[in-house]
């Protein structure tokens, strides 16, 4: 090992305050290799803001607002409005939440900036609970999964946010995986390149909230997309393509490589399966 | 005030923390490149940490940045994770 890291390029993550193995952290890395130097992020209470780090010091390159929970697109659109005053043009700007800042506590803000067509990119990196307060349930949370406040599985479906999104009628809507890194990167410099709204949802498992080891995060999204359960898509002004095509290989060895679905019986495997089968290519997002 | 006099003054230094992370007493093991040929293109992409830099055809890996979460040796089987430290444990041994 060295220590010749190439630290002039990194936008985003070297000596981020997270955890080891964390998939947010691979997921702004390689947003960020998309969008450059000319990106301006928001970020409302996430992991995502705590990896930026504290006080005076961060790992962003780039300039980071760390907003209040509910807000971060709608600061975006200010931060949009000014830079259309000074008549700045080459700059990305990007809202970053988590799902509960995007999905619950966030969504007033986010269908607000979505209806008003606004020019910027807001990511939805999904690690489906809320981890930054210690891995509680909420709308992204798939069935079944056991969260610190629901040690009997989650009885409901995971809401769908690019379908909800995507009722807005706005520009670009995509899903990716950090397990692939390419479509990822692909979708973010469509978004750049639009006028419009775009959202962009991003799978980023985390493995202390998922019961996977740190070494294991990027082959467990993998596995998500591989299955089925995390379909790869886009939707284009309306127009949807598939960017990749699975295997679809078993659900059960998604879902009982992580400690999350420990308590998943023979039947609720099957009822995972059967849903699967019955939907994939539908919309993104189903599990 | 017009608005475009307003001072905008940075809070902190740009990617500061890049500069003084340290994990290098913070981690039980630590990736080692043992084949350059067998390293997956993506896996400098798949480092939660950016630790992995190409270089002059090269690969190197920060040991400074690197959290030692093993997921460049899961991705890439010219790399393998070894311990961090192999001495003695504690004051009785």
């Amino acid at each position: 090992m060295t220590d010749s890291a190439n630290t002039a390029e990194e936008l985003f993550g070297q000596g981020h305050a997270g955890c080891k193995g964390c998939g947010a952290a691979i997921a702004g890395r390689q947003a960020m290799a998309a969008l450059g130097r000319r990106t301006i992020i928001t970020v409302p209470a996430s992991c995502m803001a705590t990896l930026g780090g504290g006080n005076t010091q961060t790992t962003w390159r780039t300039p980071f607002y760390h907003t209040l929970f509910e807000c971060a697109p709608a600061v975006a659109s200010g931060i949009r409005a000014a830079l259309d005053i000074q008549g700045v043009k080459d700059v990305n700007v990007v809202s970053w939440g988590g799902d509960a800042g995007s999905a619950d506590i966030g969504f007033q803000s986010l269908t607000g900036a979505a209806e008003r067509q606004e020019h910027m990119i807001h990511v939805l990196y999904d690690n489906e609970m809320y981890m930054n307060t210690g891995g509680q349930t909420g709308s992204q949370t798939p069935l079944y999964a056991i969260t610190t406040n629901g040690a009997l599985g989650k009885k409901v479906r995971k809401k769908n946010m690019p379908a909800i999104m995507e009722a807005h009628g706005i520009d670009y809507v995509a899903s990716a995986n950090i397990a692939f890194p390419a479509d990822l990167i692909a979708k973010f410099q469509k978004a750049a390149a639009k006028e419009g709204f775009s959202y962009i949802h991003i799978l980023a498992p985390c493995h202390r909230g998922w019961g996977i080891k740190p070494d294991q995060t990027v082959d467990i999204a993998r596995r998500a997309t591989e299955c089925g359960l995390w379909e790869l898509y886009e939707l284009d002004q309306g127009r949807r393509t598939r960017t990749y095509e699975p295997g679809l290989t078993p659900v059960a060895d998604y879902l009982r490589a992580q400690g999350r679905f420990r308590n998943l019986t023979d039947a609720e495997t099957a009822e995972y399966q059967a849903y699967v089968d019955a939907h994939y290519g539908g919309w993104g997002g189903k599990n | 005030m017009a608005f475009k006099s307003v001072p905008v003054v940075p809070a902190g230094e740009a990617g500061a923390l890049a500069a003084v992370a340290d994990n290098r007493n913070q981690r039980l093991r630590r990736p080692e490149i043992s084949d350059q040929t067998q390293i997956d293109p993506l896996t400098p992409l798949y480092c939660p940490d950016g630790a992995i830099a190409l270089t002059a055809g090269r690969y190197a890996i920060s040991e400074r940045l690197c959290k030692g979460c093993g997921i460049c040796a899961q991705e890439s089987p010219g790399i393998r994770m070894v311990p961090e430290y192999t001495g003695p444990r504690g004051i009785l041994n």
